[in-house]
């Protein structure tokens, strides 16, 4: 059974050093594979915005190479200078219509004063409510109703960006060569590599120091449950009050700073003591602020606290004097897998400011308990969507132009079909014209037969009888006259020596096949002499028959048919 | 997966207008081909009555024929033909009498003979002859008219044997066609 292996990595844009983690997650397990740091160029960031992409994609670039990654799908941290935080009471509404309401807040209470830009939001832990009207979110009519129970609200802790930060960051990656898998905030992820560390079910409060605040969140049993930010940061309590762009410029290292080798009883405090005081202060009130307001709130068993900025390593232990209690420093690899191919001391140093880079690796987890959030989901989606319109009109052209090939063959072949029909009717009228000459020629040659053959009809065939009469006559026998009348009438008169030579004769007229019905008409032996008659003795007799018509004769010859 | 109506129309609506395109061409195109094949096939045939008329025109015209066409010569043609005739076969002509039958019109004879359409129309040229000579050079003669391309129906015969020879007396038919004047336009006045 195959299993699925993806490798993502979590890119945090510190406004002194870039980090970066590659995770591989297998089996819902994350591990480690490579990580690493390098100085953010001068002027790149500015004011906690990225003011020159190209230089940041290309340090990134150079840090990725140098680290052999061949992951190219990133999840980026948004620094907290450019981000908006705040948390809403909203009123019950079904998941999918949540964003929907979480925008009318936005857009209420002008989190995003931009064109564009983009928000994300978590829902808080609504099974705790605040008990008391003093709660930071009083100003909606549905947090005073929720308090005398008319309705339970959904709290929601809302992070809005600017349009001008998620271009940076886009351009940025794009010089890199990177795909954008989601870009979160930076103390959110921080939260996330701390949750992962510490035991489900743990109550707990997270302090997370950046450059310019801090954000407080409070976990009650593995559940976020308030998220609240205070201004003042790391640069206040490192007792700087340089900005990022210059912190390359003004000397300071921070990897050189993390890189040097310090062994513990041997630290010296760089923080500044009137901020650490403020600072203390304000995690104090925060803190015993949220224990109030949750009287339900189990007990809190401690603090963790989590920085980006490695010159604070020691902020842990002054806070922890300052508040009475311990305050743990995050240890995000403890939730990760096997991590010893490292070097010890780097990752030992590399892991007290890389929660933000764990915690954005750690977003490619679906087993992660804190929730996914995406401030590039609006970009990608409006990505998408133009690509989707754009290919959608593609698609369009692509149908118009198959439609028009197809009208256009069909015209095409239909006019051809036309010129053909006409070819064709033109070669049947000339067969008809060809085959009724033939009919008329053939008419008239029949014509022509059948009319010689109906006049013959109205001959006799002269030439037969005479010869079959002559050929009929036998030795004393001789003929006088021979008449055929119009309707084949043949009487034939002659003369004989003896009646046996008449009889002869007619035996052999009646034997011929031209004569028909031959009958001795009469015949009488002559008694005295005439001059030119008959002889004394003689016998005159007369036959009469029928004959054919000439029709019965076949052409050149003189048979009968 | 997210439904997107873009994604699923961007597939639909190309397949079904290049299936519908593809299947109107091929349409088309069967078309086409039957067309092609109608017309082959018109060509073929045409070829082939073309071909029978050229072995129709090609046929000798019949040598024999009953009829001809009425002209004015005609009696003085068939006088000198059957003249000529008789003098080659060496008898004497002793007689001529020629009578003329329209075989169109309602007279007696005609209309006993006019039974057949195939002679409507037709003049019928009864000519009378008596012929004097040997009984072989008569023959010769009858032979010779019966044995003619053109047909010369004999009929009536008279043969009678002379002190001098033979005597036969027949009737020949010969048959003429009416010749056929154009007729002129009629030209209508209207008030």
């Amino acid at each position: 059974m195959s299993r699925k292996e993806t490798s993502l990595l979590g890119i945090d844009l510190h406004e002194g050093e870039i980090r970066v983690v590659q995770l591989k997650v297998r089996s819902n397990q994350s591990t480690v594979e490579k990580m690493g740091r390098a100085s953010m160029p001068q002027g790149a960031i500015n004011h906690g915005i990225i003011s020159n992409p190209e230089l940041v994609g290309n340090a990134l670039r150079s840090l990725l190479d140098s680290m052999a990654v061949t992951a190219t799908h990133a999840v980026i941290g948004l620094p907290n200078d450019g981000l908006s935080v705040r948390t809403f009471a909203v009123p019950p509404a079904p998941e999918g219509e949540l964003r929907m309401i979480v925008e009318g807040e936005v857009n209420h209470h002008g989190l995003i004063r931009g064109v564009g830009g983009a928000f994300a939001f978590v829902k808080l832990n609504s099974d705790l409510q605040p008990d008391s009207n003093h709660a930071w979110s009083e100003d909606t009519k549905i947090w005073m109703d929720s308090k005398h129970g008319k309705v339970k609200p959904n709290l929601v802790t809302v992070f809005a960006v600017e349009q001008d930060s998620i271009n940076a960051l886009r351009d940025a990656m794009t010089v890199a060569n990177l795909t954008i898998e989601a870009i979160e905030p930076a103390s959110y992820s921080m939260y996330r590599a701390i949750l992962n560390a510490e035991p489900p079910q743990t109550t707990f409060f997270t302090v997370m120091v950046s450059g310019a605040s801090t954000d407080i969140c409070v976990v009650d049993q593995g559940h976020l449950v308030a998220f609240r930010r205070i201004d003042i940061g790391a640069r206040a309590l490192a007792g700087d009050n340089l900005h990022s762009s210059e912190f390359a410029f003004a000397g300071v290292n921070l990897a050189a700073y993390a890189d040097e080798p310090r062994e513990a009883g041997t630290r010296i405090s760089i923080l500044n003591s009137s901020a650490l005081e403020t600072f203390s202060t304000e995690v104090h009130r925060t803190l015993y602020y949220y224990q109030r307001e949750y009287p339900n709130l189990a007990m809190c068993e401690k603090v963790v606290l989590a920085s980006d900025d490695s010159r604070l390593d020691m902020l842990s232990e002054e806070l922890g004097k300052t508040l009475g209690f311990t305050v743990d420093t995050a240890r995000p690899f403890s939730s990760l897998g096997d991590h010893s191919s490292f070097e010890s001391s780097f990752a030992d140093r590399f892991e007290l400011v890389a929660c933000t880079a764990i915690g954005l690796g750690l977003h490619g987890n679906i087993l992660n308990r804190a929730p996914r959030i995406d401030l590039f989901a609006s970009e990608r989606n409006a990505v998408a969507d133009i690509v989707s319109k754009r290919n959608f009109r593609g698609s369009i052209l692509t149908s118009v132009m198959a439609v028009v090939l197809g009208i256009a063959g069909c015209s095409v072949y239909y006019s051809q079909i036309a010129k053909l029909d006409a070819d064709a009717k033109n070669a049947q009228a000339q067969e008809q014209l060809v085959k009724s000459a033939i009919d008329i020629k053939v008419q008239e040659r029949h014509k022509q037969a059948d009319q010689y053959r109906a006049f013959r009809k109205l001959g006799i065939p002269v030439t037969a009888i005479l010869d079959s009469i002559a050929g009929a006559v036998a030795p004393g026998t001789g003929l006088t006259s021979v008449n055929v009348t119009n309707n084949q009438a043949v009487v034939i008169d002659g003369e004989a020596v003896n009646e046996a030579s008449m009889l002869n004769t007619v035996k052999a007229l009646q034997d011929c096949p031209l004569l028909q019905d031959l009958r001795i008409s009469w015949f009488r032996q002559s008694t005295n002499e005439k001059p030119n008659g008959p002889k004394t003795g003689a016998i005159s007799f007369e036959f009469k028959g029928k004959t054919v018509t000439l029709d019965r004769i076949q052409q050149g010859e003189d048979k009968v048919s | 997966m997210i439904f997107d109506r873009f994604r699923i129309l961007g597939w639909l609506i190309p397949v079904a207008c290049c299936a519908t395109s593809g299947w109107l061409v091929f349409q088309a195109n069967l078309a086409f081909r039957n067309s092609n094949e109608v017309r082959n096939r018109a060509h073929i045939e045409a070829q082939q009555a073309l071909q029978q008329r050229k072995l129709i025109d090609g046929l000798p015209t019949e040598r024999r024929y009953a009829t001809v066409v009425n002209s004015p010569t005609e009696d003085y043609s068939f006088a000198t033909y059957f003249k000529q005739s008789a003098q080659a076969c060496g008898v004497t002509l002793s007689n001529w009498t020629v009578q003329t039958t329209d075989m169109g019109k309602e007279s007696a004879s005609a209309k006993a003979l006019n039974a057949d359409p195939l002679m409507k129309g037709i003049e019928k040229i009864d000519t009378s002859v008596t012929l004097t000579g040997p009984y072989n050079r008569l023959r010769s003669l009858v032979s010779l008219l019966e044995s003619s391309d053109r047909l010369f129906a004999l009929s009536n015969l008279v043969w009678i044997r002379t002190p001098d020879g033979t005597s036969l007396t027949m009737s020949i038919s010969r048959y003429v066609t009416p010749i056929k004047v154009p007729v002129a336009p009629v030209e209508i006045k209207q008030s």
